[in-house]
């Protein structure tokens, strides 16, 4: 009995011993060493994973999408693991030629990227095969909706999402957003438990004054053009004169930013190309006579009969013979030598200083990049010819947002406001950001702008922009057709010229500046029969779009 | 005797009182493993509902973007010319009736 006691005693003992050393052990590893054990098995099971943000959209003025992004995946195979792979089946996923994956599949890696950015279709059908070896990595894919439109503007991002040109790059830091980072814990079977992240969701976007139906309208006219005109390229931009927010900047040939680009596409012409204005200018000449001697408003001026000698070798020509024209019609008919006579009255300051007051020879301030000043030399540089020669728009270079800029302050009363692209910025639906209208200065008083507006209606009305008029609404404009300088052969070129068309319409109230510029037309050149029949084309679909002729009903035939 | 009587007494009491404890302390440490089991599953949960919302947001993204593609400028222009066969109307298309005329 004694014996089977101590057994009892002796197993219960051991038994206690037991659980004493596995109690000791858990006080031990439990409550002494807790944090130390804490940190090991947090070290082994929870990790911090970073995501980036996708990149904010950019909408046009009415919050049509004109960029976003969506999360793409990247495709790996692993060389070793993917013997017998079904290379066809791939082709045909990835849209890859079968001989460039076998080429790939060759190489002595570990590992080889097959393709970037797949679509979540196209990873959906290789992921239901299971391949072995084959694994996916997420990536950000930007994706432009409406092609094309305004990809000036908006420009584009690299391989890696970074800005390239337009508003990607001028906003890069800003849409790229943060990297969020996230705590999760890894078990045993590898699954995830999402503990916590250190920050919200942010929603940045960026809102264009762009307007997507005018910027359309623009671009398919222009399009519709280069094709007339075979042109070396075309620009048209659509301007509000009184907030001076540029509503279309279209240029052509554009390119389509969900593809591949060529990098020298990606110059926007409508602010980077500078080139001589031609007679467009001649608002600058008309104002600047205005306003210093108004008293000529009244006078006839004798245009030569159509050929003037400036100088021993500088002789300059009017597209028809004139005898006595009237300040008006010397605009209407944009005779040269008529405005070569104004430029004298005015004198080389007053014009140089009115040209200045205008926005020539200086950035005019909008938010894109690569903007070029054009060039306006100071009166000290200027020939014995100069005055009369800028008078009718040559021997300065401009670029066509100081054109419109410039049409738009005789549309707008005398104001010179400074262009706007952007609208606003937002982040998670607060606008931090507000691009208000800027005053840049007084140029000219409503009076002249009117008398201006007058003469550019004449233009239009019985001048040499009759093929821009629209039966029903009051249109005032000015063509312009400028000989280009040839640099290789150091004079003017005979066959390369440049025809624009610059106006604002219903004159008296305007709602829209539309400027057009044909870069190198071949055959026809001159602005009236080039510019002028596609600015008509343009305004009189803007005219449907903003309903503008309210109080004139029409009635389509 | 009697004292004898008081003190298996007091070892019953202690006994009892043993016991109710045992009961409490395991009815709270399996509450306590029960909750920590349930809270675990619950974050298996989340984490999967978590991951199908990403994975249907992904979804719901790229086919907005489908419509977006579709629905492009671009596209509905060549759509409306060449399957429905429209027109725009042309400048010259248009009447126009000045007001206070019959």
């Amino acid at each position: 009995m004694k014996v089977i006691k101590y057994k009892i005693i002796f197993i219960c003992f051991f038994i206690f011993l037991v659980f004493f050393i596995i109690g000791s052990r858990l006080f031990w590893v439990q409550i002494v060493n807790y944090t130390f054990f804490a940190q090991e098995v947090s070290k082994q099971s929870k990790r911090i994973k970073k995501t980036q943000t996708l990149r904010g959209n950019i909408y046009d003025r009415n919050m049509m999408t004109l960029a976003t992004s969506m999360t793409a995946e990247s495709c790996y195979i692993e060389t070793k693991k993917a013997k017998g792979l079904d290379v066809e089946f791939f082709s045909k996923c990835t849209g890859m030629m079968p001989a460039d994956i076998r080429s790939k599949l060759k190489q002595k890696k570990n590992s080889v990227l097959i393709k970037r950015k797949l679509l979540p279709d196209e990873v959906l059908k290789i992921k239901s095969k299971n391949f072995p070896g084959v694994y996916f990595e997420k990536e950000q894919l930007r994706f432009y909706p409406e092609n094309s439109l305004a990809s000036h503007v908006v420009g584009v991002v690299g391989m890696d999402n970074k800005g390239l040109s337009g508003i990607e790059y001028l906003f890069d830091d800003f849409l790229t957003g943060i990297s969020k980072k996230y705590v999760v814990m890894k078990d045993g079977k590898g699954r995830e438990i999402i503990l916590g992240n250190d920050s919200e969701d942010e929603n940045r976007y960026v809102v264009l004054t762009i307007d997507s139906r005018l910027q359309h309208i623009a671009e398919t006219a222009i399009k519709k053009a280069y094709q007339t005109t075979n042109a070396k390229s075309l620009t048209c931009i659509i301007q509000n004169p009184y907030t001076g927010e540029i509503l279309a900047m279209a240029s052509y040939p554009s390119f389509d930013p969900n593809k591949k680009i060529d990098p020298k596409m990606l110059k926007n012409i409508s602010i980077g190309d500078a080139f001589e204005p031609g007679s467009v200018f001649k608002i600058v000449t008309a104002a600047a006579v205005l306003e210093k001697h108004p008293e000529v408003l009244s006078e006839n001026f004798f245009c030569e009969n159509g050929s003037y000698k400036l100088a021993k070798d500088v002789v300059i020509h009017d597209h028809e013979k004139y005898g006595l024209l009237s300040f008006q019609d010397m605009f209407a008919y944009s005779s040269n030598i008529g405005f070569a006579k104004l430029g004298e009255i005015v004198g080389k300051q007053d014009l140089w200083q009115y040209a200045r007051s205008f926005g020539f020879g200086m950035n005019t301030g909008i938010e894109l990049t690569g903007e070029t000043s054009g060039r306006l030399e100071p009166v000290s540089s200027w020939s014995g010819v100069s005055c009369k020669i800028i008078s009718f728009g040559q021997e300065l270079s401009v670029n066509a947002l100081q054109i419109i800029n410039s049409y738009s302050t005789i549309a707008n009363g005398g104001l010179l406001m400074e262009p706007k692209i952007i609208r606003a910025v937002f982040c998670n639906n607060k606008e931090i950001q507000t691009f208000e209208p800027v005053k840049i200065r007084r140029v000219i008083s409503p009076a002249t702008a009117d008398i201006i507006r007058k003469m550019l209606e004449a233009v239009v009305e019985y001048g040499t922009g009759v093929h821009a008029g629209i039966e029903g609404i009051k249109i005032a404009g000015k063509t312009g057709t400028a000989q280009k300088y040839d640099n290789y052969l150091k004079k003017y070129s005979d066959s390369k010229y440049v025809s624009l068309f610059a106006g604002f319409f219903p004159s008296k109230k305007p709602d829209v500046t539309v400027l057009v510029i044909v870069d190198e037309p071949k055959g026809d050149y001159w602005a009236s029969s080039v510019a002028a029949p596609i600015f008509r084309n343009i305004s009189s679909n803007i005219l449907e779009y903003l309903d503008i002729r309210q109080e004139n009903k029409f009635v389509l035939k | 005797m009697r004292v004898h009587r008081v003190h298996g007494a007091n070892k019953l009491n202690r006994s009892g009182v043993y016991f109710k404890w045992s009961i409490i302390i395991i009815i709270f440490g399996s509450f306590y493993a029960w909750q920590r089991i349930e809270s675990r599953k619950l974050g298996y949960k989340i984490s999967e509902i978590n991951g199908r919302i990403l994975s249907l947001d992904k979804e719901n993204k790229y086919l907005t973007m489908k419509i977006m593609d579709i629905t492009a400028m671009n596209n509905l222009e060549e759509v409306a010319k060449k399957r429905l066969g429209l027109v725009a109307p042309k400048p010259s298309d248009i009447v126009v009736i000045e007001m206070g005329s019959k």
